[in-house]
């Protein structure tokens, strides 16, 4: 006869983190896969479409009417590679973010997401400052841009609204978007199951927040992340003054 | 791609997806084929095994274009019927070598 196992706390923290740390390294395999496959779509294609065009050119005497036609096809591609290399560039590491903080981030984001995608787009965002850490504006604008990537995705929207907001008596800040599109039945869709819901959950967990989802079929979508505002580190008020 | 091989002289046709490839290549018979493996619909894979039954026993040279460059890929493109296996970004001197060197179509 065996006694019955105590199950330990640590052990389903344990389990939990690992589970967490599994589905990383599966988020960042699949980041590095869709990398790869831009690479090959947007890339390939148009730096071999670019070199033709430059041999076609090579082979014209310059000034010929074919040659004016041919540099104004090879500037399209030129510009066309220069937009998808600054959209990957910003997914990869968001410089605007580090330039003009988080709002103006967003906003040139959900601009350039609008333009991309011939999607309607609306903004709201506090009058106020931000004062966030660095890793939570990271955080929120990583969230944002994997939001409106199911949007992108699944939704077949046509208007998007995005808000930012503070709540709790400014004690937290909500992100919240929203779209016109197919949306889903949120009662039965498990958001373990789909690797874009449960990033966000993850990444809002690690701020020491949470993430929510509501939708119905024919009805949009509405995702929200809501993290709690820490007081920005302060230096003590010794060590700034001069003696 | 097309631009430039008409302007070295070959004639060329080109497709959109693989369905319109097998048409034009019932009607052109070409001696060498481009193509890339990423299409819609029926993919390079599936296509080049059926350019080669169209074929039949007439020699046709089969070369993918594609941006797939893994070992792997060059394997399954060597086994679904093509002759080569090109990556993309694919340099034009390089492309035009390529055609200049396939046997009879110099």
């Amino acid at each position: 006869m065996s006694l019955p196992e105590q199950s330990d706390p640590r052990d389903s923290e344990i389990a939990r983190l690992r589970a967490m740390l599994a589905h990383a390294e599966e988020v960042h395999e699949l980041e590095k896969r869709q990398l790869a496959r831009e690479l090959h779509n947007d890339f390939g294609s148009a730096l071999t479409a670019l070199a033709m065009r430059m041999a076609i050119l090579s082979r014209q005497p310059a000034g010929a009417p074919p040659a004016a036609d041919q540099w104004a096809k090879a500037n399209g591609i030129l510009a066309s590679l220069t937009r998808t290399a600054r959209r990957i560039q910003s997914d990869l590491r968001p410089g605007a973010l580090d330039v003009m903080g988080l709002k103006l981030a967003l906003e040139e984001y959900l601009n350039d997401f609008g333009e991309r995608n011939a999607l309607g787009i609306s903004l709201t965002l506090p009058e106020q400052e931000l004062a966030l850490e660095e890793v939570q504006a990271v955080a929120l604008f990583r969230m944002f841009q994997e939001m409106l990537s199911n949007v992108q995705r699944h939704a077949q929207a046509q208007q998007v609204r995005a808000t930012l907001a503070f709540e709790q008596d400014g004690q937290a800040l909500c992100l919240t978007v929203a779209d016109d599109g197919v949306g889903f039945d949120a009662a039965s869709h498990d958001p373990g199951s789909s690797h874009g819901m449960r990033r966000l959950a993850e990444r809002a967990a690690f701020l020491g927040g949470s993430a929510h989802f509501a939708s119905a079929p024919g009805q949009g979508a509405s995702m929200q992340v809501t993290v709690p505002l820490t007081p920005p580190h302060s230096l003590p008020q010794d060590t700034t003054r001069t003696p | 791609m097309a631009e430039l091989l008409t302007l070295c002289g070959h004639y060329v046709r080109t497709a959109g997806d693989g369905p319109m490839a097998l048409e034009a290549a019932a009607q052109f018979a070409p001696q060498l084929v481009l193509s890339d493996i990423g299409l819609p619909g029926m993919d390079g894979y599936q296509l080049a095994p059926e350019l080669r039954r169209l074929a039949g026993s007439r020699r046709m040279v089969l070369a993918a274009v594609t941006g797939y460059g893994q070992p792997a890929d060059r394997e399954r493109a060597l086994t679904a019927g093509f002759d080569h296996h090109l990556i993309k970004p694919l340099e034009a001197e390089i492309l035009l070598r390529f055609i200049d060197a396939q046997a009879g179509l110099t």
